[in-house]
């Protein structure tokens, strides 16, 4: 099914770039920086391989830490249909640069956490996603920050498995 | 990630190139009639659709802890990059294993939320129910191997609870 949705994503990036633009240029509001947009869509575009990774480290883990717990959070978190990013800007990719800084935000805090327990020697790919994650996750902050913080609280929410807060957080988000 | 997915099953299914009529054949030879075909695709794009509603029963306070495990259980599933029929290998074909469990567990779901609480069951899932209950038989004819593995796999799931139990059930399939 992730294939699925790959393919899908990869359509959309190369279908619609122009509307994409045009909906960070929206957000951003003033020049838009070189090569944010370009890097914006290529992590959207990741989006499926960070939740495969996320899935992959996941059954790794020992079934009672805190990580694991929140990992199938995360993960069923991403069937969830309602969104932060309002019906009017939903079409197209953008509307799913909230489920991207969703998964940058928690494929880094995932990565951190292997890393400060010395659990696991992380791959090269690892490096390499979780340097484009954190990336990301600074620029997409900067394009969509009233949401960025909103889901900043639902991570939290999610690591703590909080699942009532995390519940309601979602209330505040758009229905699909 | 559901209208995503739900938005590329439908082009994979009016795709030329997709070899699903080829595949079929090859499966159940003259069996393979133009209406099995057009159920079959149609029980393929129920899938996003019964996950969304899977996920619904799985989020409610009430939930019942088997009725969490299993979507627990079909969630992770999707996420496993090995399946039964690899979808690189046989395009839109390939999504029919995944269907079949989505569909068996969407029926353990909604039989379990009846069993366990004053559960008032929606023409939407009602309508599902009846779509499930009239295509599985012609499913499980065309891929019986497959669908006799998924449903040992869900009932480990049920039993134990856990992902990893039941994700050895891989080591064999692909």
């Amino acid at each position: 099914m992730m294939k699925a949705f790959e393919r899908h994503l990869e359509a959309l990036a190369s279908l619609e770039k122009d509307a994409f633009r045009e909906k960070v240029q929206e957000r951003w509001g003033r020049k838009l920086p070189k090569g944010l947009v370009e890097e914006l869509s290529d992590f959207i575009v990741r989006l499926p391989r960070v939740e495969r990774r996320v899935f992959h480290l996941w059954t790794w883990l020992q079934d009672d830490s805190q990580l694991k717990k929140a990992g199938s959070h995360f993960l069923t978190y991403m069937y969830q249909p309602d969104d932060f990013i309002p019906e009017t800007e939903k079409s197209g990719l953008f509307g799913y640069i909230d489920d991207a800084y969703i998964a940058a935000l928690f494929y880094e805090h995932m990565i951190d956490e292997i890393r400060h327990q010395k659990s696991r020697r992380l791959t090269q790919s690892d490096t390499e996603l979780y340097r484009r994650a954190v990336r990301f996750k600074r620029k997409a902050g900067a394009v969509i920050p009233e949401e960025a913080i909103r889901i900043k609280l639902l991570i939290a929410d999610l690591y703590e498995s909080r699942e009532e807060a995390a519940r309601q957080l979602f209330s505040q988000a758009m229905p699909a | 990630m559901l209208n995503a997915v739900k938005e590329d099953l439908k082009k994979l299914a009016v795709s030329p190139s997709d070899p699903f009529h080829a595949l079929l054949r090859r499966r159940i030879g003259k069996k393979a009639t133009a209406l099995l075909e057009s159920r079959l695709r149609h029980f393929v794009l129920m899938m996003p659709g019964l996950l969304h509603r899977i996920h619904e029963h799985w989020r409610q306070p009430g939930a019942s802890g088997k009725a969490r495990r299993l979507g627990g259980f079909v969630f992770a599933y999707l996420y496993n990059p090995k399946d039964f029929l690899a979808e690189d290998e046989y395009g839109f074909f390939g999504y029919l294993d995944d269907a079949y469990l989505v569909a068996l567990v969407f029926e353990k779901v909604m039989y379990e939320e009846r069993d366990t609480r004053f559960h008032h069951t929606e023409k939407e899932d009602r309508e599902l129910l009846n779509q499930i209950a009239s295509t599985k038989r012609y499913v499980k004819a065309v891929i019986p191997e497959e669908t006799r593995r998924i449903e040992a796999m869900t009932e480990s799931a049920i039993r134990d609870g856990k992902y990893e139990a039941f994700a050895s059930a891989f080591g064999s399939a692909a």
